[in-house]
């Protein structure tokens, strides 16, 4: 009996579960190839890819797909019947938006839980945790604010009024409700928020300060969009430290094409989980680069099961020790002249 | 400097006769051209020699007359000249000395030798490395739409710029009719692609065959011409560029290989991805109905069209050059290559808020 993609699917979201876990004995290497292969077979336009780069017969040689695929098609190995969520890059309009489908949730959730945990909750902890966002929605077309809201329901417990933003304001009474909740029931705070949220709550509060109990943390998160250029984070950081009494800030790299986050270890160091690998590529021989230098960033990411399991992202990354430091986006080609690049088409 | 009280016309025809020089092989500074550019330029010794012998104008009277005739008198003409495209800095010399006998120009970093040897031929205009624009100086500028918005804040209030920034080449392909993808190719190999005529997108109207076949042709004739003109040096960005819309387009559609450049055939309808140049192509299917296509207008500089759709361009793209296919890199010398509503001068200082 032929085996449905559907069945397939389910099998290795299964082992990437369980890999997550640590309850495997699997290698990254064989399940990073098991799931390539299984997207070659489903997805007419990874197949593509396949060919055109010839052998893939190890991890590295995995043809990565670019980001720029997500908003030119759909990148997935299942029909849209069956997508669980359609999650949507940033962007101005519906043509420059990259979208990330799902077939399912409960992998991307279990991931992100997993990554979450280790790196914002102590050992024991349960933190209230809000966010400086709105609710888009479960599972809305963000999948930021899907993680913030398993965040929410898995760390805290309560079903709290922990979204911060509404109207595009920041809802301080709320804000300070949940302040005073950690204060009262001795929890640390967790305030999980956006670069550019967090920039707009500092110049709401000017001198004033929201100390939370200690141990509270604050996950930082979009760094790289654009809005907080004026910013430097050492000061982004110091502040908001200041703001919340001396809670410590982490931060967190995630995009829209991944389904794992990478966590900041030490300042502007980001280290990935077991089941996420980021390779610092040549953009020319998309090969890895040597030791030291700066490449794109080729993220590997296992828990990508119905996408791409490669993904090649415009951001430069160097690696530093078992994690990489960001450098920012690649300027790409530049508009030279009066030629156009694909980014003044696709924003 | 200001060079006698010749007219407009007779300023620009010296300058376009001065340029027949270098494209003459027996001309010392014609020898020099083809000496230097291949190095300056990246291009190929081959491409140079196609630029020189079949692209740099010898415009007709009536053409110089056009050109003079569209743009106004001004007391000092100012050009930051483009590097993409080599020559093209004779038509932008000549639509300031169009304007003015006093013409300040300055040559890129990138491509200083045709600006260098275009004024030794002529002696018309002075090659500075800096401008300096005054109130009532008109100011030509070519580049990056980056390049162009740092040129505005230094202009001072009252003069004008003629702003040309980014675009590209559009194919309108009549599915039906043979020989459509060799004249799009000879359209595609000058400059490799660089400039703002190149295309970069053929929109095929038929069926999904028709594309196919299109742009499997295409593919063919790419390579054939790579054979008789080979690919220049393409710079680590322009590659990394090529690299990374190649596999987009490749998951996004299908990709036929062309010797040193590819085909690609979008899946999707209605849309304009463009093709990253370095002799590349993207491929998308039409119906008949072009109305879709309007909204790239902003962004087209020139349409190159089946003789079926010319009619159909003229309304589509009411701002873009429109020229037969196989002749987009060539249109009249009649005033800017590019004449898309946004180069229209503007007066600074003059703009609403």
């Amino acid at each position: 009996m032929p085996v449905s993609v559907v069945d397939e699917s389910d099998a290795l979201h299964a082992r990437v579960r369980a890999f997550a876990r640590g309850e495997r004995a699997e290698s990254f290497d064989a399940l990073a190839l098991d799931l390539a292969r299984f997207q070659a077979r489903w997805s007419p336009g990874f197949r593509r890819l396949c060919a055109l780069r010839g052998e893939c017969s190890s991890v590295e040689q995995i043809p990565a797909v670019p980001t720029d695929a997500f908003r030119l098609t759909r990148v997935a190995v299942h029909p849209p019947e069956l997508d669980a969520a359609r999650f949507a890059t940033s962007g101005t309009t519906g043509s420059d938006r990259g979208v990330h489908v799902m077939r399912r949730l409960d992998t991307y959730a279990a991931v992100a839980l997993a990554s979450g945990q280790r790196a914002l909750r102590a050992p024991g902890a349960k933190p209230v945790v809000v966010a400086l966002a709105r609710d888009a929605g479960d599972p809305g077309e963000s999948s930021l604010g899907y993680m913030m809201r398993q965040f929410m329901r898995a760390f805290d417990g309560a079903e709290r009024d922990g979204w911060l933003i509404a109207d595009d304001e920041i809802r301080m009474p709320a804000l300070e409700t949940a302040v005073g909740a950690a204060r009262s029931e001795g929890r640390p705070l967790l305030v999980l928020a956006p670069a550019f949220a967090l920039v707009a709550l500092l110049d709401r509060l000017g001198p004033a300060t929201l100390p939370a109990p200690a141990g509270s943390v604050v996950m930082q998160t979009g760094g790289f969009k654009g809005h907080t250029h004026q910013v430097e984070p050492a000061a982004l950081y110091a502040r908001v430290t200041h703001a919340f009494g001396g809670a410590r800030v982490v931060g967190e790299y995630g995009m829209t094409e991944l389904s794992s986050q990478l966590y900041e270890s030490e300042p502007g160091v980001y280290v990935p989980p077991p089941w996420l690998r980021v390779t610092p590529v040549d953009p020319v021989s998309l090969c890895e680069v040597p030791e030291g230098e700066a490449g794109l960033a080729r993220f590997v990411d296992l828990a990508n099961v119905d996408s791409a399991v490669a993904v090649l992202t415009q951001d430069r990354v160097r690696r530093r020790g078992a994690g990489i430091e960001l450098l920012g986006r690649s300027p790409g080609a530049p508009a030279r002249g009066c030629s156009l690049a694909i980014e003044a088409m696709l924003g | 400097m200001t060079r006698g009280r010749a007219s407009p016309e007779a300023r620009v025809r010296s300058l376009v006769s001065a340029a027949q020089r270098l494209k003459d092989p027996t001309d010392p500074l014609g020898q020099t051209a083809r000496a230097e550019l291949p190095e300056s330029t990246g291009l190929s010794p081959e491409n140079v020699e196609l630029a020189l012998s079949q692209i740099l104008e010898a415009p007709s009277d009536a053409e110089i007359a056009a050109l003079a005739q569209s743009v106004a008198p001004a007391p000092r003409a100012l050009v930051q000249l483009p590097a993409n495209v080599f020559t093209a800095p004779l038509r932008a010399v000549a639509l300031a000395l169009a304007q003015s006998a006093t013409v300040l120009v300055r040559g890129s970093r990138r491509e200083p030798v045709f600006p260098r040897l275009l004024h030794e031929a002529s002696g018309q205009f002075d090659l500075i490395d800096e401008l300096a624009p005054l109130p009532a100086d008109h100011l030509w500028a070519y580049g990056s739409d980056e390049t162009l918005a740092q040129v505005l804040p230094g202009l001072p209030r009252g003069a004008v710029l003629h702003a040309h920034g980014a675009g590209f080449g559009l194919a309108l392909i009549d599915g039906r009719a043979p020989g459509a993808a060799a004249a799009v190719v000879r359209d595609i190999v000058p400059f490799d692609q660089r400039g703002c005529l190149s295309p970069r997108v053929a929109v095929v109207v038929g069926t999904r065959d028709d594309a196919r076949a299109f742009a499997e042709s295409a593919a063919s004739e790419l390579l054939a011409a790579a054979a008789a003109i080979p690919l220049g040096r393409l710079d680590d960005a322009e590659l990394a560029e090529i690299v990374r819309v190649r596999d987009s387009m490749s998951y996004a559609g299908e990709l036929f290989r062309a010797g040193p450049g590819w085909v690609a055939l979008d899946d999707a309808e209605q849309r304009l991805v463009p093709a990253p140049g370095g002799r590349t192509l993207v491929v998308v299917r039409s119906d008949p109905e072009l109305y879709w296509s309007a909204a790239y207008a902003h962004s087209i500089t020139c349409v190159g069209a089946s003789e079926r759709f010319a009619r159909a361009a003229e309304g589509l793209f009411p701002g873009a050059r429109r020229c037969a296919l196989g002749a987009m890199q060539r249109p009249p010398f009649d005033g800017p290559a590019d004449r898309r509503p946004a180069t229209k001068p503007r007066v600074v200082g003059s703009d609403p808020g």
